[in-house]
């Protein structure tokens, strides 16, 4: 690095900037990218093995329960809590797949130099875009279980209003808290990543006419 | 479950989608058994690597100020620009790819980072910002760090021109590797030489 640079310069004070070097042997990366794809393979074979813990232990349960946990003990309640841990097993299965399809982002497609560095930014943020809209299928099934499981108590407490807020009003107030705060913050992210694809896209077209 | 669902898509270490395309690419195997397609494109590589390298590490700082994690960011560059050699069909310039695959991959890790994300800006938003929080840079090592700081906080297509123009690319370049239109090259350029100005002249290092 030359001692003495136009101290004005910021061209000439980014091209003299240190640098490292990390040129790698076409071996050594050939050897990276495969100690990589093991890692990943492992990775998805751990992910595998809790989705199927997961769905056992409620498969389990679901074997053995013959009473309502909580709440009446009506032949309804009874399949009610059997349906939502039939879901929720099924669920745990399931829950490797979807993470897989939607949450796990691609590094880098092989085809990703032949678009231009625009359209690969625009592809990346519609893919989180997606992922936020899809994020309540991959959730659904997991709410829709537990409060299947928990519906019997609830009934119960119909009778007894004054029950009912003493053993639910902790996690009401909880969601009152909680769920407008989560949707505001969701839109807003949702808002201002939508208003980059836009501009994006007026980018694209603009240099396509 | 959301929040871990969110660490898992900001977390660098679900790879698999991106990874098939390793997984099925005939070039990943024993180095050993080697085909004259793994020689382009290793050669390929070679060229690059040894043509770009420094301008590569470069790039590799305007994305990421932690040395650690930048000389991982710099790893995973040149792998994948490696593999990437695979599929290389003179449809554009070795340096056009090149820069491509780097910003790509470089950009991919800016959109990890989500809570860096949120806060990015666009050069527009900087040159409106006012100048009062501008320190002196006395030396060259300072005013590299301002430099560098400035080009953190802007938006992934902001920061891929600013690259591009203080590596000393004409606006035609920056247009083959971005994808913008000239005008707006132009427009941008324009203003990134505005804010370096603003930045290095009259706040930053002769301001002492």
């Amino acid at each position: 690095m030359p001692s003495e640079l136009p101290m004005n310069d910021p061209r000439n004070i980014w091209q003299n900037q240190p640098t490292e070097g990390c040129k790698m042997s076409a071996d050594q990366l050939r050897l990276k990218a495969q100690k990589r794809q093991k890692g990943v393979r492992s990775q998805v074979l751990r992910d595998a093995i809790g989705g199927v813990i997961v769905s056992v232990f409620f498969a389990w349960n679901l074997i053995k329960v013959n009473h309502v946990w909580w709440g009446v003990d009506h032949p309804l309640s009874l399949w009610s809590t059997r349906m939502g841990l039939g879901l929720l097993s099924l669920w745990g299965l399931a829950l490797p797949f979807l993470i897989y399809k939607w949450v796990w982002p691609a590094r880098l497609a092989p085809d990703a130099p032949l678009n231009t560095t625009l359209q690969w930014y625009r592809s990346q943020l519609e893919k989180g875009r997606d992922f936020e809209r899809n994020v309540w299928l991959l959730l659904a099934p997991c709410f829709l279980g537990m409060a299947m499981v928990l519906v019997p108590a609830l009934i119960s407490s119909l009778g007894n209003p004054r029950e009912l807020l003493q053993n639910s009003l902790p996690l009401f107030v909880l969601l009152a808290i909680w769920l407008p705060i989560f949707l505001y913050l969701r839109k807003r992210r949702r808002g201002r990543r939508q208003q980059e694809i836009e501009q994006l896209r007026a980018f694209e077209r603009e240099n396509a006419a | 479950m959301l929040g871990l669902l969110e660490s898992c898509e900001s977390k660098d270490y679900l790879i698999v989608r991106g990874l098939e395309s390793i997984s099925d690419n005939p070039t990943v195997r024993r180095p050993e058994a080697i085909s004259s397609r793994d020689v382009s494109q290793d050669s390929l590589y070679e060229q690059a690597a040894d043509t770009y390298g420094s301008a590569l590490d470069r790039l590799a700082r305007a994305y990421e100020l932690d040395p650690d994690a930048r000389r991982d960011l710099l790893q995973e560059i040149h792998l994948q620009l490696w593999r990437s050699f695979a599929s290389f069909d003179q449809r554009c310039s070795l340096r056009t790819w090149m820069y491509r695959v780097a910003h790509n991959v470089a950009t991919g890790h800016v959109i990890r980072q989500s809570r860096v994300r949120n806060k990015l800006v666009s050069i527009e938003d900087i040159e409106t910002m006012p100048g009062s929080d501008h320190e002196v840079a006395a030396s060259q090592t300072q005013a590299l760090e301002r430099l560098s700081l400035l080009i953190q906080r802007l938006k992934p297509l902001d920061r891929q021109i600013i690259v591009s123009y203080l590596e000393g690319m004409d606006a035609s370049s920056i247009g083959e590797i971005t994808g913008l239109s000239p005008a707006n090259i132009a427009m941008k350029v324009h203003r990134i030489k505005t804010v370096l100005k603003r930045w290095f002249d009259e706040g930053g290092l002769h301001a002492k």
